[in-house]
């Protein structure tokens, strides 16, 4: 079956299901989120930041989310399971059924069709972190935002630098798992095309990611810079500007990856 | 001696929470019988003889420079040493000569001596019984260390009396312990008299458990000769238990000691080395230390040493091999904390400086002080940014004046070591490395002041500062208590009242107290006579009452200013008035609160909508107080504390209150959009 029939016949299942995966990992960001922006959020606009020299602000940041997300921490795992419930079984379901080239069916394919455990190995060590170091690269844009009000650009430079790092890490290790994929493949004669086309359109979108994590972390620091030296202080605002921002460096990271998968399609027809 | 790292302790405090939650579960299941549980309270907080600091004599402003300062000790003991060490016991043999002149007003027939290495002899001791939680010195030695004195004479002249059955063992409620003896002589010694004790006596050193020992060639030796106790004006000793928490206290002294070890072993010692003579296969090292109140060294095969002048003061450096990189930053940590302390508190006295950085297997060994000699640790490789080894270099190296030159009685008052150190230590590291002092990534420092008032605050009101290191609950409280809170009390001092003042306070009683044995009286009457009675009762509070203070803004508003509409009575008559009529002006207030019993003057700062500021200076009395002014724009925002000067405000959420409104649904939109993006970078195909 060739990709753009399986895109076509289940692009409306899929986003209903990315939708309610992306509203599940959203439960324990938004918390987190909060309770560590809480002690910020609390002074005036541009008074005072978590960066501040001498770190007395920081520290109380972490020594009050700390306070805060222990009563969090106490519904973790259930929160955790219902989010790997509805994220990873259902994602997993649907790519086991289309041999849609997700992490652990992908893995399973080449299971049977390779036969060679190390390299195979490898290659999860390299796509589980990868996601280690999507995960980091979250968290630095998440320490991003709620810095954003310092009247300095010195820190925010600081974790731009970390997110697009950690971003690119992340899609790099990718990168180089799935061409390793392909190469340990083509040199399978037991491989199918289908599966080696779906394969090449994975690489191809890996390097998409690249692209768009470098466009996500430009328009965040770009933005980031930007609301500190032209408005220092938020005002309500500055803090819609900001929001916009975000979701427009989101809308483009989006369509970093929907360019790359039409592309993957086409290639694979 | 350095507390435990942040992440330690709160390993520590996990592991007792799960240990406290296993323990009471089982306690719940068992109904074993035995005995009822025992309570033990901590003794109250006013240590034995503390008087009203008011009484103390003022010093004077003649101290606040060095030219009135003691320039040498009232040396009470002449000691001479010879110590021959037995590398492959890892034991001492030594002779002690004690030339030891009375000291107090009153005659003294009853000597004490401490026999700190019996804290390592066996499982009964008070330090090894302690129950006080994880942490530093609480792992049992693989190897037994103790102290046997052979025999004990007393010299006069020709004729030489044998003591040693007048030496016993005394640990009032103790009598397992043998950390402590009496020494009880035939006749007093009358005031300014003097007496010659010659004793033998061989030290085993236990593997490295804490500050003393040894690891495979290396030998820390500390604490390692029989100790005469210090003998206060009274005539009384300041002796006790050795326990796990216990630091020392000593009179000053002249030593003269010679070590004998293999040839080939790394020698460094407190003083000055005067002499080498080498012998069979053996080298005898000969040092002289004056004006001090304690003799510690290392003899240590392997070691790489290195010598510089820095500051004026020729300074020993003794580490592992491969240390190149730590070595180096501990020189620069040198070069500014001598300089550094030296101006606050009185130039370094001595001549020399010993550095031991121990090897990675007796890190206990490490974050110790001596006079003269102190000891530091951490990897050979830690990146510069993480300031570990330059802040231990620094708490160390501040220990020489905390102790080593103002010597404090560090078993029943540490904070006055501990706790000033750490403060001192904040504000040379600051010196060193600015805002951050700890930490210090491009754009994010976090300073040791902000980890000293989180570590302050987590233990803030569990008990007072001011507390014998024999009466403290937990090895953590002792740390946050001791260190973090004394140093996050003293920085809301300065904040409070002006750096200049608690600097020029603080170096008044170190340079006036210099060879001396001062106490917190001293501290307290140094503080009122340089920044007045608040200060120093707010100090008195911190310390001894279990001081705490949380700074809020409860409410604030703006009230348009207007001619009154209503009904008037005037001369010509009743009037009615029923327009208004606006001036423009508005009447901005805010009510902001000081909870809690420390009272410390603070500002307030109120941003108006026009972006202009406006600090008031409240004197912080009272439980509130309500700050009005008129101006022509409105309030926009009121902040208390703005530069964070009380470090020991207890939280900063509730110390702004900002007056716009319609942000919070934007606000929140923000972090949704936040939160979001972290969302579908994690769950994205
Ligand atoms: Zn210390």
């Amino acid at each position: 079956m060739r990709l753009r029939d399986e895109l076509a016949r289940c692009g409306s299942g899929m986003s209903l299901l990315l939708a309610v995966a992306w509203l599940a990992a959203l439960a324990p960001s938004l918390p987190l989120g909060l309770s560590l922006g809480a002690s910020v959020a609390a002074w005036p606009g541009g008074e005072l930041t978590l960066g501040e020299p001498g770190g007395v602000l920081l520290l109380e940041a972490l020594r009050s989310s700390a306070r805060e997300l222990a009563v969090a921490a106490r519904l973790g795992p259930a929160w955790l399971c219902a989010a790997a419930l509805v994220t990873v079984v259902p994602q997993g379901a649907l790519a086991a059924q289309l041999a849609w080239p997700i992490r652990l069916p992908l893995l399973l394919a080449l299971a049977t069709a390779t036969r060679r455990l190390p390299s195979l190995l490898a290659i999860a060590a390299a796509h589980l972190l990868s996601r280690v170091a999507l995960v980091a690269a979250a968290v630095f844009f998440a320490t991003m935002t709620t810095i954003v009000t310092s009247s300095r650009a010195g820190e925010l430079v600081v974790f731009a630098i970390f997110a697009v790092v950690a971003a690119a890490i992340a899609c790099a290790l990718r990168l180089v798992a799935d061409v390793a994929v392909v190469r340990a493949l083509r040199a399978d004669v037991g491989a199918g095309d289908a599966l080696l086309d779906a394969l090449g359109a994975l690489s191809l979108r890996a390097f998409s990611e690249v692209l768009g994590a470098a466009a996500l972390g430009a328009v965040t620091f770009g933005g980031a810079v930007w609301l500190a030296h032209e408005i220092g202080a938020r005002t309500p605002a500055e803090a819609a500007v900001s929001a916009t921002l975000r979701a427009g460096s989101l809308a483009a990271l989006v369509a970093a990856r929907a360019v790359a998968l039409g592309v993957a399609a086409r290639s694979a027809t | 001696m350095r507390a435990r790292a942040a992440a330690e302790l709160v390993a520590a405090a996990l592991a007792s929470m799960l240990a406290l939650g296993w323990a009471g579960r089982v306690a719940g299941e068992g109904g074993h019988g035995g005995a009822a549980p025992t309570l033990t309270e901590p003794p109250p907080a006013l240590p034995p003889g503390f008087a009203p600091y008011r009484e103390v004599a003022p010093l004077g402003p003649a101290f606040d420079t060095d030219d009135a300062m003691p320039r040498e000790a009232a040396l009470v003991h002449h000691t001479r040493l010879v110590a021959r060490l037995d590398e492959a016991r890892h034991a001492i043999v030594g002779t002690e000569t004690i030339a030891w002149t009375n000291p107090a007003s009153v005659p003294v027939r009853e000597l004490y001596l401490h026999l700190y290495l019996n804290a390592f002899k066996n499982e009964r001791t008070a330090f090894l019984r302690s129950r006080l939680g994880d942490g530093r010195g609480s792992k049992m030695p693989r190897e037994w260390g103790y102290a046997d004195v052979k025999s004990v004479t007393l010299v006069d002249g020709d004729a030489r009396r044998d003591l040693r059955d007048a030496l016993e063992r005394h640990s009032p409620g103790d009598p397992e312990d043998e950390t402590d003896l009496r020494l009880t002589l035939p006749d007093a010694v009358a005031p300014g008299a003097a007496i010659v004790l010659e004793l033998t006596f061989e030290s085993k050193l236990p593997d490295v458990v804490e500050r003393t020992g040894w690891a495979g060639g290396f030998h820390m030796v500390a604490q390692w000769f029989p100790k005469l106790a210090r003998v206060r004006p009274d005539g009384s000793s300041s002796h006790f238990t050795f326990q796990r928490l216990s630091e020392f206290d000593a009179d000053f002294g002249e030593y003269d000691v010679t070590i004998d070890a293999p040839a080939g072993y790394v020698i460094g010692a407190t003083g000055k080395r005067i002499s080498e003579r080498a012998t069979a296969g053996r080298v005898e090292t000969r040092y002289a230390a004056r004006d001090v109140h304690d003799f510690a060294f290392t003899a240590w095969s392997g070691a790489v040493e290195s010598r510089a002048r820095i500051a004026g003061v020729d300074v020993h450096l003794i580490a592992p091999p491969r240390h190149e990189g730590v070595i180096a930053r501990t020189r620069a940590a040198l070069a500014t904390g001598l300089e550094c302390y030296g101006r606050r508190f009185g130039r370094y006295p001595y001549e020399t400086l010993t550095v031991v950085h121990p090897p990675p297997d007796a890190e206990e060994a490490g974050g110790m002080e001596y006079p003269t000699l102190i000891t530091t640790g951490g990897p050979s490789l830690s990146p510069g940014a993480v300031k570990l080894t330059e802040a231990l270099t620094m708490h160390e190296l501040g220990h020489q004046w905390f102790y080593g030159l103002v010597a404090t009685d560090e078993h029943r008052e540490p904070f006055l070591d501990e706790g000033l150190n750490s403060w001192a230590e904040q504000g040379c590291m600051r010196e060193l490395a600015g805002d951050g002092s700890a930490l210090a990534l491009p754009g994010v420092t976090v300073s040791v002041e902000a980890l000293h008032r989180i570590g302050a605050l987590s233990a803030g009101r569990d008990d007072v500062i001011a507390r014998s290191s024999a009466d403290a609950a937990t090895a953590g409280h002792y740390a946050r208590l001791v260190y973090s809170r004394t140093a996050a009390l003293m920085s809301s001092l300065a904040g409070a009242y002006g750096p200049d003042v608690v600097e020029r306070a603080v170096g008044r009683y170190t340079r006036g107290h210099r060879f001396g044995h001062p106490d917190a009286r001293h501290l307290l009457a140094a503080l009122d006579e340089v920044g007045g009675s608040e200060l120093a009762e707010a100090a008195r509070v911190g310390l001894f009452e279990r001081g705490w203070i949380d700074l809020a803004v409860v409410d604030a508003g703006t009230v348009p200013r207007r001619s009154p509409k209503g009904v008037f009575d005037r001369e010509g008559g009743r009037e009615t008035v029923t327009t208004m009529d606006a001036s423009g002006d508005h009447d901005v207030w805010a009510v902001v609160a000081r909870r809690g019993s420390l009272e410390l003057p603070v500002d307030v700062e109120l941003g108006l909508a026009d972006g202009t500021r406006r600090r008031v200076r409240w004197e912080g009395r009272g439980p509130w107080v309500r700050v009005t002014a008129v101006s022509r724009s409105p309030l926009a925002w009121v902040v208390v504390d703005p530069d964070h000067a009380i470090a020991l405000d207890e939280r900063l959420d509730d110390n702004a209150l900002a007056l716009s409104r319609g942000a919070p649904p934007l606000r929140l939109l923000e972090r949704l959009t936040h939160a979001g993006a972290a969302a579908t970078l994690l769950t994205l195909p």
